[in-house]
């Protein structure tokens, strides 16, 4: 709580019970009041469809759900359940992001937003199924599924990999969706091992029209 | 110093002592800015897979009270990218360099 009344955009935050929070904003350079919104707060390692339907039956409406834990999961099911509802979700990073847009709802992070519109435009994908929050199983018209991992490390290390294979588990397809940096000798001997390969964004465009 | 460096550092001695061959360093936002609303970003470089597992669950409860931003790296990948160099990294454990 404290750290958001300290952001620039925010003039008030207050909790209007145990897990939710109103926040009332501003543009913090133009000076002009945006809509404020309610945010449901979880607290979960994991986030599932039950958490977040008990968001969504709760005693309050919400337009946004933040996660508060750094390095927690989102499964599939529950994204699915936050689109459903139009809510923004994501950790307290993608909520204080969300504090820029003038609309939270729908809000999800910018890398995730931009990866799902450019796989929905590739002519070889019949369809994408979320099965975690970075990993995404990929159906195709011409071959067979490919399921891919997003990391947005500027340096992709070795233990990026095997963290996300822990905590993700099987995948063929490590996508960079940082456009900066690059992945280091042993990132690249570590995702071997593994059976995956790492892609620049642009790569893995290329490589979703090969077997 | 920086409070929030201190207590960090404070921290990493106690986590690190465990783990002596781990080196610990802190950089980005924390050593320019304070109070800080971001993550402090902390690089350990590390020997083993069995050092990363118990340095995460120390953290964990770190956590609780401040967010941190852990990025592991082994001697050879941090010589690869000149990540502390080029980061203006701090060491906090177990140097005495100071902010």
């Amino acid at each position: 709580m404290e750290r958001l009344r300290k952001l620039g955009d925010v003039v008030d935050a207050q909790p209007i019970s145990d897990d939710f929070i109103y926040i009332q904003r501003k543009d913090e350079f133009a000076g002009e009041e945006r809509p404020p919104f309610t945010t449901a707060i979880v607290s979960a390692m994991r986030v599932t469809r039950d958490a977040l339907s008990k968001v969504i039956n709760g005693a309050n409406d919400c337009d946004f759900v933040a996660n508060v834990p750094k390095g927690a999961i989102w499964e599939g099911s529950a994204i699915e359940e936050a689109g459903a509802n139009n809510l923004g979700w994501g950790g307290i990073g993608e909520l204080m992001s969300a504090l820029g847009e003038a609309n939270v709802r729908g809000f999800q992070r910018k890398e995730f937003a931009f990866v799902l519109r450019g796989l929905e435009q590739h002519t070889n994908v019949a369809a994408l199924d979320r099965l975690y929050d970075r990993l995404i199983e990929i159906h195709r018209h011409s071959y067979e599924p490919l399921k891919a991992v997003l990391l947005n490390e500027y340096e992709l290390t070795a233990e990026h990999i095997r963290r996300a294979r822990s905590v993700y588990g099987q995948f063929a397809a490590i996508v960079r969706t940082n456009p900066n940096g690059g992945a280091t000798t042993d990132a690249k001997g570590i995702a071997k091992e593994l059976g995956a390969e790492i892609f620049q964004w642009g790569e893995f465009l290329g490589r979703l029209n090969r077997r | 110093m920086n409070p929030d460096v201190a207590w960090l550092r404070e921290k990493a001695a106690a986590c690190g002592a465990l783990l002596e061959s781990t080196k610990w360093y802190v950089f980005g936002s924390v050593l320019k800015v304070y109070p800080s609303c971001s993550d402090i970003d902390v690089l350990i470089i590390y020997k083993t897979t069995g050092d990363v597992a118990r340095i995460r669950a120390s953290v964990v409860k770190l956590e609780l009270e401040r967010p941190i931003h852990l990025l592991f790296m082994t001697e050879q990948e941090e010589r690869e990218v000149n990540f502390i160099s080029s980061e203006s990294c701090i060491e906090i454990f177990p140097g005495s360099s100071r902010p």
